[in-house]
């Protein structure tokens, strides 16, 4: 008998990005966060948290095929000064985002510095019988 | 026979732009979709003017199949409004839901002799066509992540759908069910002046405007962002349908959409 369940696992995608990269057209060096899988994923949440100081700046995030890229989001960096009671700058970009498969979110940095991207998603699996 | 339901997107568009001033269903009106056999549930219609509009009114018919009567369902208040490259034309969502029964029809007709495009999101209902029996047949429906993506860049002032228009997002056949899409991201890659993004439906019948959205200008730097801005849709596009986006000024525009495509399940007893 057929059955259509559909599963979402919980993952969560990352990657460092710090290499400058000013272009807002999918050129230059963009990180990948994580690959979609078979049926396609779900993202929840992405977290942008910087390592250290930062000045100000942008983080770019991109949705990609593996041919071209497309800029999705820029999240603006303030000047901040990361010290034992200040913390290094973080945000949180809430919202769902549904990714097809073998499609990957990236990011990219303006200013050489470094910050840490976290997706947060769910990787859809139909049942195959 | 199978009597599980399955549901399929039924997409019904439909422009209007013969003056008809009744309320009782008589002179012209269009077909925007009709009911089909288990019924067909529409939970929004878009309405959209493709040019300048004069105070008036834009009138929703239902058609009862088993009556045989017209009747007025809504009316839709148009005021007056003068779209230019910076200021979209006149446009609203009816939001509420509407189920025909097989046979039953929606209608739109409008009271000024003006261009306005009506576009019901419907899904519609019937037996699961498997051929096999209850006990067996799943009548469910598998999901799959899909994007959509394009890069627009040539200008284009048309709200008629003439001109230069990109592809966001075709549907296949195979997603029988349809493609739901709840939002559009517009995001520029460049300084922008300001200007319009255009979405459009193109099916058999022709390509029609369902949306416009505002650019401002906007200086883009290394520090301040290009434009970007979401278009809430909330449609479930029908098989074969595309979206498509075109932009007033050349300037470039990545359009994306995270869709989810629906298939209605292939039960192994099918064909």
């Amino acid at each position: 008998m057929c059955c259509i369940n559909s599963s979402l696992t919980s993952k969560l995608g990352s990657g460092i990005v710090d290499t400058a990269n000013s272009f807002l057209d999918g050129s230059g060096v963009l990180v990948p966060v994580f690959t979609s899988g078979a049926n396609g994923s779900v993202i929840k949440s992405i977290t942008v948290k910087a390592t250290g100081s930062t000045s100000q700046g942008m983080v770019r995030l991109f949705v990609g095929n593996g041919e071209l890229n497309f800029l999705y989001r820029e999240i603006m960096i303030p000047a901040n000064v990361q010290t034992g009671v200040v913390p290094a700058f973080s945000l949180v970009l809430p919202g769902i985002f549904r990714l097809q498969p073998g499609w990957s979110l990236l990011a990219s940095t303006e200013l050489s510095e470094t910050f840490n991207v976290f997706a947060d998603y769910g990787e859809w699996e139909n049942c195959s019988c | 026979m199978c009597t599980k339901l399955i549901s399929y997107a039924k997409t019904g568009i439909a422009q209007v732009d013969t003056a008809n001033p009744n309320l009782n269903g008589t002179g012209s009106v269009v077909t925007v979709l009709t009911g089909t056999n288990k019924g067909t549930s529409i939970s929004s219609i878009f309405i959209k003017a493709i040019e300048n509009t004069t105070e008036g009114m834009v009138r929703l018919f239902v058609f009862n199949a088993s009556t045989g009567y017209t009747m007025l369902f809504r009316e839709i208040y148009i005021p007056a409004t003068t779209t230019t490259a910076v200021e979209k034309a006149f446009e609203t969502t009816v939001l509420g839901e509407l189920t025909l029964s097989n046979g039953d029809i929606l209608y739109a007709s409008t009271q000024n002799s003006e261009k306005f495009n009506v576009v019901a999101n419907g899904v519609a209902f019937d037996y699961c066509p498997c051929g096999s029996s209850d006990s067996v047949c799943c009548s469910d429906t598998q999901a799959e992540a899909l994007i959509g993506a394009v890069r627009i860049s040539e200008g284009n002032e048309f709200l008629d759908g003439s001109g230069t228009t990109y592809v966001v997002i075709s549907v296949p056949p195979t997603y029988d069910g349809g493609i739901e899409i709840t939002n559009v991201a517009i995001k520029s890659i460049q300084s922008t002046s300001q200007g319009m993004v255009r979405l459009f439906i193109q099916n058999g019948a022709g390509i029609f405007l369902i949306k416009e959205c505002e650019v401002n200008a906007q200086v883009q730097t290394s520090v301040e962002p290009a434009f970007r801005s979401v278009v809430s849709l909330n449609i479930r596009l029908e098989p074969n349908c595309l979206l498509l986006a075109s932009t007033q000024y050349p300037e470039s525009f990545n359009v994306i959409v995270d869709g989810i495509g629906l298939a209605n399940c292939p039960c192994p007893e099918v064909g």
